[in-house]
């Protein structure tokens, strides 16, 4: 693997997060918001208490899915941007299998998660492995909670396996084996063909 | 510096004033030193391949990597063209011979 995940994170870290007027920021081709994280945790859990136990599966499939929406755009604009171009290109050799290892490491340096893909069989099987990531924070969940890694990880795998962007969504499927919030060590994300 | 092209982003909510520019020759060090003066600018030489951000308040931000012909601009929704004029303006005034100062 030709990717120096230290210094792509330490290079990334260096780039303004500057917002306009509107408070959106203009980063990997498309508009961003800086958010606590604590809304968005927020958000999942009324959302899920307001499910209730009759609709809760449903409902963390719609945070999930929302989360593999938003990745899978939002992640081409970052396999697609300057900043990736500058930082991640130089060092890619093999693709797309580079671009994947890359793509985390914009995940941790924006502060998404501090995560790291373990396991890679192209075309697949993906495992990653997340050390931090805001939706540990959530206390006592009832279930694995972290829908933003789960949607946003299956989502990059259908960049980097399915058919070219925008028609190749849906085609992974990501279960969470492993949780912070539930009191493991760190988070485990298994993707695979859906 | 000449625009040879302005393209549109395709597949992305900010089409209209999220552009592609396509320059006639590669982003040299000077242009990007040059441009410096008209805003905040971001220049991060250190990077293998070094990447520029420029952000004038209110106009557009224009980010690019320098050796590579294409950057972006992102214009401010309320005065697309009289921004991407002033974008234009600021290109073709630019003297290539010339030697300018970053200003950060």
């Amino acid at each position: 693997m030709a990717i120096d995940r230290s210094q792509v994170i330490s290079q990334l870290s260096q780039i303004k997060i500057k917002g306009d007027s509107n408070g959106m920021v203009p980063a990997f081709g498309v508009l961003v918001q800086q958010l606590p994280a604590n809304f968005w945790n927020s958000f999942s859990e009324k959302i899920l208490d307001a499910a209730g136990d009759a609709l809760y599966d449903d409902a963390e499939g719609l945070l999930e899915n929302a989360a593999a929406e938003c990745g899978y755009h939002t992640g081409y604009g970052i396999i697609t941007s300057e900043e990736f171009n500058s930082v991640v290109g130089p060092m890619i050799e093999n693709k797309p299998e580079d671009i994947l290892h890359g793509a985390y490491g914009v995940f941790t340096a924006w502060g998404w998660a501090n995560a790291e893909i373990t396991e890679l069989v192209p075309g697949e099987k993906m495992v990653v492995r997340a050390y931090d990531y805001y939706e540990s924070d959530v206390k006592n969940p009832k279930k694995p909670f972290a829908y933003m890694i789960r949607g946003v990880s299956r989502a990059f795998m259908d960049l980097a396996y399915s058919d070219p962007y925008p028609k190749g969504f849906g085609k992974f499927k990501c279960e969470q084996t492993k949780a912070i919030e539930k009191g493991d060590k760190y988070g485990e994300f298994v993707v695979t063909k859906a | 510096m000449k625009i040879q092209a302005i393209e549109p982003f395709e597949e992305c909510i900010g089409d209209e004033y999220m552009k592609l520019i396509e320059f006639d020759t590669d982003i040299s060090r000077a242009f990007i030193f040059y441009m410096s003066q008209f805003g905040e600018m971001e220049y991060h030489d250190s990077f293998t391949r070094p990447l520029f951000t420029l952000r004038i308040d209110n106009c557009f931000t224009f980010k690019g990597i320098q050796g590579f012909p294409t950057a972006r601009l992102i214009l401010n929704p309320d005065a697309i063209e009289e921004n991407l004029k002033k974008f234009h303006d600021m290109c073709e005034q630019f003297e290539p011979e010339r030697e300018y100062q970053l200003c950060q």
